[in-house]
């Protein structure tokens, strides 16, 4: 479907039952819209509701966001998209949970109780989640980026050869919910108002929509780290966990030819302080870790924390210079 | 750095033999390989590109290195010996040679080629392995390399992840881990964690500094930076824990329990047993790799947000009648944990609880800053805190939370065990300001008690002069101890109620204060057992500078004297500075002195004497041309005024030893600033022997020598009964067992002093030697020295004992920057110097040669081709000034072998001065007339600094020369040194870098010269430049630049016509001008 043309000729006109507007503009998404007219009725009063921080006129969010929106532009009607948006604009949604099923929302219209508006993706099954799974293990720049909680822009390469896509491009992926009455089913206004504060959402969190595919982060996170560390270094036994160290393992790769100015530069001089000394406060790693991560009664923390003491005498100990030397005034001349 | 003492081991490092040995990382083994100098060569290997490999052209052969590491005290017992890869900057399969090699031989390494590829070549290797990897590097500190085994920058960066790796297991910053191969199958190890802040910076520092010397492996990791330093982190890390456990018997614990019933049995027998096996079925695994990843990874857990944390604010009781002293505050003095919101972005927005529920639940805006479901926000990282904080979970079960209150107990308890782990877990914590902070503190006090500086001096009939050794280190002071808590001394008697208490927070003078109950009882023990009395200064200083809270059992606050000690002390000055100077009487420039003392000139000599009157040794370590010279002929003359006064018959002479190169220097400045005093120079072929020499240095005022003759004349000078010995660029006696250093330490004087422009407070052997000089026995013995201050200062960085060694040293060094605020605003914006050098012999007689055949020929010719003789013979002349190869062309400039700077007395001087402008981080231009001098001087410079040199002459391309420029100017460059031939860089250049400003040989224009020196001196440059004019002593070149500066008609003449004029001189005034005077010469070997 043509992203550009956001919207298809309605196939109802619809009588201006509310304005007496003519037809609206159909230039860019929002350009098109005429500010000046107002609506005749005004919706009950919100506060503190969710609003839209886009301003009219403006494009939502980011390219993510936009995707959302062309989907939505071009499903729902003329008329409801403006008033959907506007509702969204003047904080109708009195709540909105995002949650990793999908957003929920309760949006003010005139009547006097709020309307219930659900929408949802079309979730991935088992079978595919394990395919976007492999296939960013295999293709660790996608992995790194997500893990940075960023969406790169050319994802769906990654969907596309899987047979799926994470972003929506078709109405009909959509699941949409309203407890109104309005005869634009699926496409109500309120469900406008929600799903246009959800796209403004995504510019911010783009990795919820993983959620919404029925992936959650928390789980996609994990499984990615996972697949990175086993895919380490060849076919040997590789960590099955790997920290990342900020400053140092996201740097970006240099080509050896790259350095070939500072080739020999001695390191030494430079180098930051490495004291060899006992920790301030005793284990504070085992202290983070807290209990063990198994049921069982072996006292596992217990002999970690021997071990942590073994292993830290024994380095420091090398450093401990002032053995034998009891007396500091020993050598006196 | 490899100049000073070159004269001493000038026969251990032929240039052609030395070794390089490199390291890199391949295949999960550590690789030595070896550059060798004597296989040099320029061909390289064959010629070809792209993938192929090629025999490496000089690398060492298996043998030669392994012998190269004997050498150095590495054996290596069955090491693995085979050949292996290295990709290297190479052109066309043409390697370059590493810099260490390419400094050592003095050729030019390649300048930032574009064309420059990372080669495969094939070099024989020696393989460690990972159980071997500690015990190797950490042994690298201790190799002396003088011996022509070079370490290169691999092996540098190896040991340096070396002491990261024992560093993190020292402070406990490793986990246990779990492998897993493709197979499913697990092994354990620990594994070093660096996710933390700290540590992560740490290790972007380290990263940062990596060389591509030691990416140069070849490998599936493919020389990326990280993988490589992780790699080995991990392998060494693990080896290194195992090794520990291993020799404790840690497999007893875990061998034969049952693996399969309980996962981490299995896990521990990994971790512990021998081989890394984790015996679980294999229906197992995937849930114990589950596990386990869930747990270590739980250690990454930063918090819900980005945007904003959650900040717990440790609050001090707001009892309105707090009482100023609690020394036992009970249970219902209750401290306060508030919660906050923080933004992480700035973190001066702090969103108080209380706020956060009256906030809306989905969104807010806190000074512009968005703040998403705030509630649940907090919330949330509250139970994540519960899991850290037991107390914490109490308050999950409110509505509204906003704090939690703490008896005193437990607030302590929060503040130094909790505190740190929830910082670490991305929670904000902010404690009180007086935690931590050293005014904080409990700890003893030294009070030393000295009588005030007038009484003595009025007590004596000689006290202008010398107090006399009566004082000094070992003179006797009273002292007594004191128990202080910030700053609040307490009485003994006090002490001990307070140690019943318990109680490890208290409040003393309305302030909170930490009390650490062992601390309370070590202090009360401490003062019993050191009542007071009276003990020697230095022991005094050694305790309260130097003395370890381990040994002492309670921190040493410092000291606190009165009277001259404190003077001596500086009164708590800052470092090395004028401050240590500010407190001793100022003294007026001497009557007889002729010259103008800068303000700060006589600060330092009215340091020097206030120092020699208490019988104290004195460093004056000011930059190079900050007037060294001028402060010790100040003292001199003040010595003898203030003896004069004091009705004092004579003043026993100083002996100055210096360098060879500086001996006319001096002799030309006491001629110049204190005629009066009567110098005698005891070096050349003609020096007084035995009973004359005796004789005329007991009756002379000064007597200057070498370090070389110092010591082959020891015994006469022995025999003299100095007043003073004076140790100019006292750097030469580092080596503390060197012939020299001996020598002079042997030499009996009441008064010494050392001057030196090199930062000693940073090398530490070379503070050691002139400290023992100064003041025998203070730092103790060598051995001593090295174990309690140089390996943890050097090799960990230890900036405790560091301040330590500050402590003790401070009184005695005087160290003025160029850039001190006190110094700077009496320095004119350029200052200019000459310096006077000498002609070695062989210099001498090619001089004198040249001379005599010119003044020959000349009598013979006139016209145009007796102009055309003198002109030649002129250049000839400077050039034979120069270096004896510019005429004699025995180095080609582009060879391997650099000329040798002892062949030449301005050589000489140019490579220490060199030396002292890198070791104050500064950067220098070098201007010459000859295109092949620098060459020459290229080459030297590279081999005794160690350092790229950059050289832009006539005939250097355009785009290479705004390159050098660009780099020169670059503060992150390491290419300090810029030679200019003069009329290469007479124009347009801005070389603001610089604050040195060489001309090695004289144009003897002033306005030609001054033209050049304002490369540097110009708009953009703030800092005072420094310009040095050579001048030979006794030949042409002294002449001539004494009567420019006499301004004679001649010097019109001269200034105005170049050389030209001298072609027109006629043949007694040629010979007049242009024989060699006697003082001329200088040779060390004399």
């Amino acid at each position: 479907m043509s992203g550009d043309q956001p919207a298809r000729p309605s196939s109802t006109p619809k009588p201006p039952k509310l304005t007496g507007e003519r037809q609206r503009g159909r230039g860019g998404p929002a350009g098109g819209y005429r500010p000046e007219k107002k609506v005749a009725l005004k919706p009950k009063r919100v506060r503190g509701g969710v609003k839209l921080k886009t301003a009219e006129g403006e494009a939502i969010g980011n390219w993510v966001s936009q995707r959302i929106m062309r989907v939505i532009e071009a499903a729902a009607d003329g008329e409801v998209l403006r008033e959907g948006l506007e509702y969204a604009r003047l904080g109708q949604t009195k709540k909105l949970d995002i949650t990793e099923d999908g957003i929920e929302a309760s949006v003010q219209g005139r009547m006097t109780r709020p309307y219930t508006v659900t929408v949802k993706l079309k979730k991935f099954d088992n079978a595919g989640v394990e395919r976007v799974i492999n296939a960013m293990g295999e293709q660790a720049r996608y992995a790194a980026k997500l893990l940075s909680g960023e969406l790169p822009r050319d994802i769906e390469d990654l969907f596309a050869p899987l047979g799926l896509r994470l972003l929506p491009t078709e109405a009909d992926e959509f699941e949409i919910t309203c407890t109104c009455r309005e005869e634009n089913k699926p496409w109500c206004k309120h469900a406008v108002c929600a799903a246009a504060l959800l796209a403004e959402r995504l510019a911010t969190e783009p990795l919820v929509v993983f959620g919404l595919r029925g992936l959650p982060v928390s789980e996609l996170v994990e499984r990615l780290r996972e697949n990175r560390a086993l895919a380490g270094h060849g076919s040997g036994p590789a960590a099955i966990y790997a920290p990342r160290v900020p400053g140092a393992s996201d740097q970006p790769a240099t080509a050896l030819t790259d350095v070939v100015d500072r080739f020999w530069d001695d390191p030494s001089d430079q180098a930051p302080a490495l004291p060899r000394s006992l920790p301030e406060i005793d284990k504070p790693l085992l202290r983070r870790l807290g209990a063990s991560p198994f049921e069982a009664r072996f006292p596992l923390v217990g002999l970690l924390a021997t071990c942590y003491e073994l292993i830290a005498q024994s380095a420091s100990r090398d450093a401990d210079h002032d053995e034998g030397e009891h007396d500091v005034a020993a050598n006196d001349g | 750095m490899s100049l000073i003492g070159s004269a001493a081991s000038e026969s251990s490092l032929v240039a052609s033999g030395v070794l390089v040995i490199h390291a890199v990382h391949a295949g999960g083994r550590v690789w030595l390989w070896g550059e060798s100098g004597n296989a040099f060569t320029e061909s390289g290997g064959a010629v070809g590109a792209g993938e192929s490999t090629f025999p490496h052209p000089f690398a060492a052969a298996s043998d030669d290195l392994k012998a190269g590491l004997s050498a150095l005290g590495l054996e290596l017992v069955d090491p693995i010996t085979t050949r292996i890869e290295v990709a290297l900057p190479s052109v066309d399969g043409r390697v370059f040679a590493s810099s260490p090699l390419s400094h050592v031989l003095g050729r030019e390494a390649y300048f930032g080629d574009s064309e420059v590829a990372a080669g495969r070549f094939e070099v024989p290797a020696i393989g460690l392995e990972p159980g071997r990897w500690a015990a190797f590097f950490e042994r690298l500190a201790d190799v002396d390399e003088t011996g022509g085994v070079l370490l290169g920058p691999g092996v540098r960066y190896f040991e340096l992840l070396t002491a990261v790796g024992l560093h993190l297991m020292s402070q406990q910053r490793f986990v246990p881990m779990l492998r897993q191969d493709g197979g499913g199958a697990l092994t354990a190890a620990w594994s070093p964690w660096m996710n933390d802040e700290a540590t992560a910076e740490k290790m972007s520092a380290v990263l940062r500094v990596m060389p591509g010397a030691a990416r140069s492996g070849v490998d599936d990791l493919e020389h990326d930076a990280w993988a490589i330093t992780e790699s080995y982190l991990n392998a060494l890390v693990d080896a290194e824990c195992r090794r520990v456990l291993d020799e404790e018997d840690m497999f007893d614990t875990v061998e034969g329990r049952d693996a399969v019933a309980d996962p981490q049995v299995a896990w521990m027998q990994g971790l512990l047993g021998p081989e890394g096996v984790v015996p679980s079925p294999p229906s197992q695994r995937t849930e114990v790799a589950r596990r386990v990843r869930r747990w270590i990874g739980s250690l990454e857990d930063r918090g819900q947000s980005s945007d904003w944390r959650l900040l717990f604010r440790l609050n001090e009781p707001l009892n309105e009648n707090l009482e100023d002293n609690i020394d036992e505050p009970d249970d219902s003095l209750l401290w306060s944990v508030s919660f906050h919101l923080q933004s992480q972005e700035r973190s001066d927005v702090v969103v108080d609880a209380a706020d956060v529920w009256l906030m809306s639940a989905d969104a807010a805006t806190v000074e512009g800053l968005a703040l998403e479901t705030p509630q649940e926000l907090m919330l949330g990282e509250l139970g994540r805190s519960s899991r850290l904080y037991k107390p914490f979970e109490g308050v999950l079960n409110e509505t509204e939370p906003i704090e939690i209150n703490l008896p005193t107990k437990k607030a302590y308890e929060f503040l130094r065990e909790v505190r740190p782990i929830l910082v670490e877990s991305g929670f904000g914590v902010e404690a009180p300001n007086w935690w931590e902070s050293p005014t904080g503190r409990l700890g003893a006090r030294l009070k030393i008690d000295a009588d005030p500086l007038e009484q003595l001096v009025d007590s004596g009939p000689g006290s202008a002069g010398s107090v006399g050794p009566q004082l000094g280190l070992t003179a006797l002071v009273g002292y007594h101890w004191e128990i202080a808590i910030g700053d609040a001394t307490l009485t003994l008697n006090e002490f001990e109620q307070l140690a019943q208490k318990n109680s490890p927070l208290i409040r003393v003078n309305g302030r909170w204060v930490e009390v650490r109950p062992e601390d309370v009882q070590a202090a009360i023990e401490f003062i019993r057992e050191n009542p007071g009395g009276e003990m020697k200064l230095a022991e005094a200083m050694r305790l309260a500078y130097a003395s370890d809270a381990r040994q002492t059992g309670v921190p040493i606050l410092g000291l606190d004297a009165s009277g001259w000690v404190d003077q001596l002390l500086g009164g708590g000055g800052e470092g090395m500075d004028d401050s240590s100077a500010e407190l001793v009487p100022i003294l007026e420039t001497p009557e007889r002195f002729k010259g103008t003392l800068r303000p700060y000139q006589i600060r330092g000599l009215s340091w020097l004497a206030f120092l020699e009157r208490f019988g104290f040794g004195a460093c004056l370590a000011d930059d190079m041309g900050l007037g060294k010279t001028v402060q010790l002929l100040a003292l001199m003359s003040h010595e003898r005024e203030a003896a004069a006064k004091a009705g004092l018959v004579g003043v026993l002479p100083t002996l100055l030893v210096v360098p060879m190169s500086v001996v006319g220097n001096w002799v030309r400045e006491a001629e110049r600033f204190t005629p009066h005093i009567n110098v005698l120079v005891h070096h050349g072929v003609e020096r007084k022997v035995g009973d004359e020499l005796i004789d005329a240095a007991s009756s002379s005022d000064m007597v200057v020598t070498t370090y070389a003759l110092a010591n082959r004349d020891r015994d006469t000078l022995e025999k003299v009964a100095w007043g003073r010995i004076v140790l100019d660029e006292a750097q030469f006696i580092k080596n503390p067992s060197a012939k020299q250093s001996m020598a002079v330490r042997s030499l009996q004087a009441d008064k010494r002093i050392a001057l030196t422009g090199t930062p000693v407070e940073n090398r530490l052997s070379e503070l050691w030697s002139i400290m023992d000089f100064l003041n025998p026995g203070y730092l103790g013995p060598s051995g001593t020295f090295r174990k309690k201050f140089s390996v943890p200062i050097e090799r960990y960085r230890d900036a405790h004992k560091g301040e330590q060694l500050r402590g003790l040293v401070r009184p005695f060094i005087l160290r003025r920057v160029k850039t001190d605020p006190t110094v700077v605003a009496d320095l004119p914006e350029k200052l200019e110097t000459r310096e006077w050098t000498h002609l070695t012999s062989e210099q001498a007689a090619l001089y004198e040669s040249c001379v005599k055949r010119m003044l020959t020929e000349v009598e013979q010719t006139d016209g145009i081709h007796r102009r055309g003789l003198v002109l030649a013979a002129l250049i000839r002349l400077k050039q034979i000034c120069n270096h004896p190869s510019q005429v004699l062309k025995d180095v080609d400039a582009q060879s391997s072998r650099p000329a040798d700077p002892s062949r030449s007395g301005k050589c000489t001087r140019l490579m220490e001065m060199v030396d002292e402008v890198l070791a104050e981080g500064e950067r220098c231009l070098i201007f010459t007339q000859f295109r092949q001098m620098g060459h020459l001087l290229a080459g030297m410079l590279r081999h005794e600094m160690g350092r790229d040199v950059l050289f832009l002459h006539g005939g250097t391309p355009q785009g290479q020369r705004q390159k050098m420029i660009d780099t020169f100017q670059d503060p992150d460059s390491n290419k300090p040194i810029l030679i200019l031939s003069l009329k290469a860089g007479g124009v347009g250049l801005n070389l603001t870098a610089a604050t040195h400003v060489f001309h090695f040989d004289r144009w003897w224009n002033p306005a030609v010269e001054n033209q050049a020196t304002d490369r540097a001196y110009r708009i953009g440059q703030t800092r005072t430049v420094h310009v040095h004019k050579f001048v030979v002593r006794g030949t042409l070149e002294e002449r001539v630049d004494e009567m420019i500066e006499a301004k004679t008609e001649l010097a019109e003449r001269i200034i105005g016509a170049g050389e030209r004029w001298l072609t027109e001189l006629d043949t007694s005034e040629l010979r007049n001008i242009l024989t060699l005077r006697a003082d001329a010469i200088g040779d060390e070997e004399a």
